[in-house]
């Protein structure tokens, strides 16, 4: 009933995962039952706030800084035209904006198109507002200058009583999509795929569907980047090829 | 003893402020031939992805391995909690990793690991909570014990840090209450 009202496969999860999340989401929104549960799935605003917070939606910007480190290399050495990204699976905007903050140093901004997926609004619009959470400042800051960005965090976002905002114009060559990515029926095709610590949510079998249809999503030489302790199911081997070990970055095959 | 090294799955340890050292005692002086899995969680520096691994091997007698997600947990290996993930122990055997938000302020969360292996491995699993500056853990082991794991707590006066034994010993009464030594003790007596 949950993946039939939400339109995500949450039954392919991890089950274990799905449980823990499950009892934490039901939790923050006050569904102190089933039964109100099963009616709420009914409300089109609970589904999608349901949606947002199963989808985890905490992260640092410039996680792993090795891992931002090595793209910034990689970008410019294997793309110097157009680059069209996704992230088909974003739960909050750090990965996002680590990628334009790099982009725009790099001088490519403007010749990339970016794609960002969510299988909620509300998870587009926190994205898309630009807001990072002020809790999160000295780990974005320390992040930002271990990834070893020229200039400051501060060039990057303004920062008031309330909130930290990247500059809105680091956006304008982003689009926003409400779809929960496996759903994604159109056949564009992508030079770099954002798909880091996603699969960490989901059961082996649907993980094993989620590579072979990113593979699918790629042009030719194209990279996907997953989290450093993810794992590439067996079945997946033979799609990409290793192109670093230690950050998890692989070409298509 | 023997007996009891066929009964028990796994040896989930905790530990926090000054746990370090005394992973690391506890670790070169195991008897090599103990081949129960033993699954630690550290908390240890959010960004500081090297180091801790590479100063555990160059003295444990056994594997140590950073796992990675739904990787197996196999025998006479020692799997350490990577920084900044949470580590669980799943039903069929293997180790889940996960980003969720922070557990008692921490990532990897003491109390997820240790509720994770009660869960799994039930009256089969070894709990043991070591010195720590929270409360991390502590309900953890209290799964441990109340699925009829075997419990065993730092005894506070070897502590460098008190706060995490004495929290455990606040919300339970666990089997054992040992120094360093006493638990080194214990765990080479399963072999």
């Amino acid at each position: 009933m949950v993946d039939e009202k939400t339109g995500v496969v949450f039954s392919r999860y991890g089950l274990s995962f799905f449980r823990r999340r499950l009892s934490f989401v039901l939790d923050k929104l006050l569904v102190k039952k089933k039964q109100q549960f099963v009616e709420l799935l009914d409300d089109p605003q609970f589904v999608d706030r349901f949606c947002y917070n199963m989808s985890v939606p905490v992260a640092e910007l410039f996680r792993d800084p090795a891992y931002w480190r090595l793209m910034k290399k990689i970008i410019p050495q294997r793309y110097s035209d157009k680059i069209n990204v996704w992230f088909p699976d974003i739960s909050s905007g750090e990965e996002l904006y680590g990628l334009l903050i790099i982009l725009s140093q790099l001088g490519l901004l403007d010749k990339a198109a970016i794609n960002v997926q969510h299988s909620s609004q509300a998870g587009l619009d926190a994205i898309a507002s630009g807001i990072v959470t002020p809790k999160m400042d000295e780990i974005n800051r320390s992040n930002f200058e271990r990834t070893q960005m020229t200039g400051s965090f501060d060039d990057y976002f303004a920062k008031s009583d309330f909130d930290c905002k990247i500059n809105a114009d680091l956006m304008r060559n982003v689009t926003f999509e409400k779809k929960w990515f496996l759903n994604d029926v159109s056949e564009t095709k992508y030079d770099l795929i954002f798909f880091r610590n996603n699969s960490l949510l989901f059961g082996k079998e649907l993980q094993d569907d989620v590579f072979a249809f990113l593979h699918t999503r790629l042009n030719a030489n194209g990279l996907l980047s997953i989290g450093i302790k993810d794992s590439l199911p067996a079945s997946a081997k033979t799609l990409y090829a290793l192109l670093n070990a230690d950050e998890q970055v692989y070409m298509k095959n | 003893m023997s007996k009891d090294f066929d009964k028990y799955k796994a040896v989930v340890i905790g530990g926090s402020a000054g746990s370090f050292a005394l992973v690391l005692k506890v670790l070169s002086n195991l008897d090599k031939q103990f081949s129960i899995p033993i699954i630690i969680c550290m908390h240890r520096l959010k960004h500081v992805r090297s180091g801790l691994v590479e100063s555990l091997r160059m003295k444990s007698k056994l594997p140590i391995i950073e796992p990675a997600d739904k990787q197996k947990i196999e025998a006479g290996n020692v799997y350490l909690a990577p920084s900044n993930y949470h580590m669980f122990v799943e039903f069929d055997g293997t180790i889940s990793l996960s980003i969720e938000e922070l557990n008692n302020q921490s990532r990897p969360s003491i109390d997820y690991t240790l509720s994770s292996a009660s869960v799994a491995f039930r009256d089969r699993c070894i709990g043991i909570i070591l010195t720590g500056a929270n409360k991390d853990g502590a309900k953890g082991l209290k799964d441990i014990a109340d699925k009829k794991g075997f419990t065993i707590v730092q005894d506070p006066l070897t502590a460098e840090v008190d706060t995490m034994p004495k929290s455990a010993l606040r919300l339970m009464t666990p089997d054992l209450i040992l120094s360093p030594d006493g638990i080194i003790d214990f765990l080479n007596k399963l072999v």
